[in-house]
């Protein structure tokens, strides 16, 4: 039995969200369609609404739907103090696990050479441009520990250091509670190397 | 291209991407095989125990099974430690995997690709001068991949390179003496030819001529697309200058 084309369409629409395939599209669609047309109706109205309106943050690159985010609006944060992170995630991550009160930038990705992904995809020149206006004292390198992670952070540090802005890292290392026999050499190679004075 | 490999073989990762969503395809060099495709299941997975090894320039060895052009990762595990590279030498790094891709295919086992590239990634690790390690890495990767590069003697009349006198590189023929052979082909010194047919490149002055000649025989096998790594160089090496 095939579908009607509308409902073929569906499905296939579905199957562009991440781990959704044949079988759970068409789940998908058929509960929308037997047991939840509300639902499915306000779905599509928030999916079109944030399909056009959601933009990036003129300063932080962070997804808004307004011209410049809500953590780049709070009052209180220190301009003088900028995180680089990869992706809105981990600005969520830090925010919920730390006490920063700086401000962010985010790259939306990472430098990979191979991919052909270069200083321009990630909005480096807008970050060169804050570095510039004299405001940022510090950037705080939090890319992820990758190979391409450290070709990003190396890149920023060149250009901080030309404007005369402090670079610093945050420490790769064992995890708390975790055990040293468990962690991988590559970690606890990087967590010996950068051990700091106790007491 | 053998169904099961039971033993772990040394091999480099030159490139990855994700694959769904907590997967790895992996472009490996591996001694025994050469460039290898493979799926990586699961490695992107907070709790995948091979978190932090598919890096590029990581030793490591592998495992794998299947048949065909992609294989399936089986086992993994690091050989030795990571290389740490730092900032500019890390672009260099990347634009040595991209040349073992552009000029090696799957399933050609070239011995000489992988030592090459295990040579190259300790030279630039080390405190050695990088353009040295480049240059002799372009070269044996051609001699490897079967390209020779005629260095020795002059490609009409066989005579010995002599160092006081200049060449012309023909593209296809090699070096002839200069003024007797016009057409396309690079100028260069005997000196240069003698320097890197012996791969005792310490004068850095020589550099220039020989990246000029390098650049010219591995053009023909780069395919269409300028290479990605070379605009990170670039980047990368900005506060230079």
């Amino acid at each position: 039995m095939a579908f009607s084309p509308l409902i073929r369409d569906l499905i296939d629409s579905l199957r562009c969200l991440p781990g959704v395939g044949p079988r759970s599209a068409q789940r998908m669609a058929f509960h929308l369609l037997q047991r939840d047309r509300a639902g499915g109706e306000r779905l599509a109205t928030l999916l079109e609404r944030a399909m056009r309106e959601i933009g990036q943050c003129e300063q932080c690159r962070q997804p808004t739907e307004e011209p410049v985010c809500s953590v780049c609006r709070e009052n209180g944060r220190d301009p003088a103090l900028l995180c680089l992170v990869e992706n809105p995630a981990d600005v969520f991550a830090l925010e919920q696990a730390t006490d920063y009160r700086g401000l962010y930038f985010v790259l939306m990705g990472r430098l990979s050479p191979l991919d052909g992904i270069g200083p321009e995809a990630l909005g480096l020149d807008r970050l060169e441009q804050r570095f510039r206006d004299g405001v940022v004292r510090e950037v705080i390198l939090a890319t992820s520990p990758t190979v391409e992670g450290e070709a990003t952070s190396h890149y920023v540090a060149e250009m901080g250091r030309e404007y005369g802005v402090r670079c610093s890292r945050i420490a790769h290392g064992v995890p708390v509670g975790g055990e040293l026999e468990f962690v991988d050499s590559g970690t606890l190679s990087h967590a010996f190397a950068g051990r700091r004075d106790y007491g | 291209m053998t169904a099961a490999a039971t033993e772990l073989v040394p091999a480099y990762v030159l490139h990855r991407y994700p694959y769904r969503d907590t997967s790895l395809i992996v472009e490996l060099l591996s001694l025994s095989q050469g460039r290898l495709g493979v799926v990586a299941r699961g490695a992107r997975s907070p709790k995948s125990l091979w978190r932090g090894l598919l890096e590029p320039f990581q030793p490591v060895l592998v495992g794998w099974r299947g048949r065909g052009d992609l294989l399936t990762l089986t086992g993994l595990e690091p050989a030795g430690k990571a290389v740490s590279l730092p900032g500019v030498r890390l672009a260099s790094a990347f634009y040595c995997s991209e040349l073992v891709l552009r000029l090696t295919r799957r399933h050609d086992p070239v011995p000489a690709v992988f030592s090459a590239f295990s040579t190259v990634l300790d030279q630039l690790a080390g405190d050695g001068p990088e353009w040295s390690a480049l240059r002799l890495f372009e070269k044996r990767l051609l001699e490897a991949s079967g390209y020779g590069v005629q260095l020795e003697f002059t490609a009409d009349d066989v005579s010995p390179i002599r160092a006081e006198q200049d060449y012309r590189y023909l593209d296809d023929a090699g070096p002839m003496p200069s003024g007797t052979a016009p057409g396309p082909g690079v100028t260069i010194s005997g000196r240069a030819l003698r320097a890197l047919a012996a791969e005792q490149l310490d004068d850095e002055r020589l550099n220039p001529e020989l990246q000029r000649l390098l650049g010219q025989l591995l053009k023909p096998h780069l395919g269409d697309k300028p290479l990605e790594s070379r605009g990170m160089y670039k980047a990368l090496s900005r506060s230079r200058g």
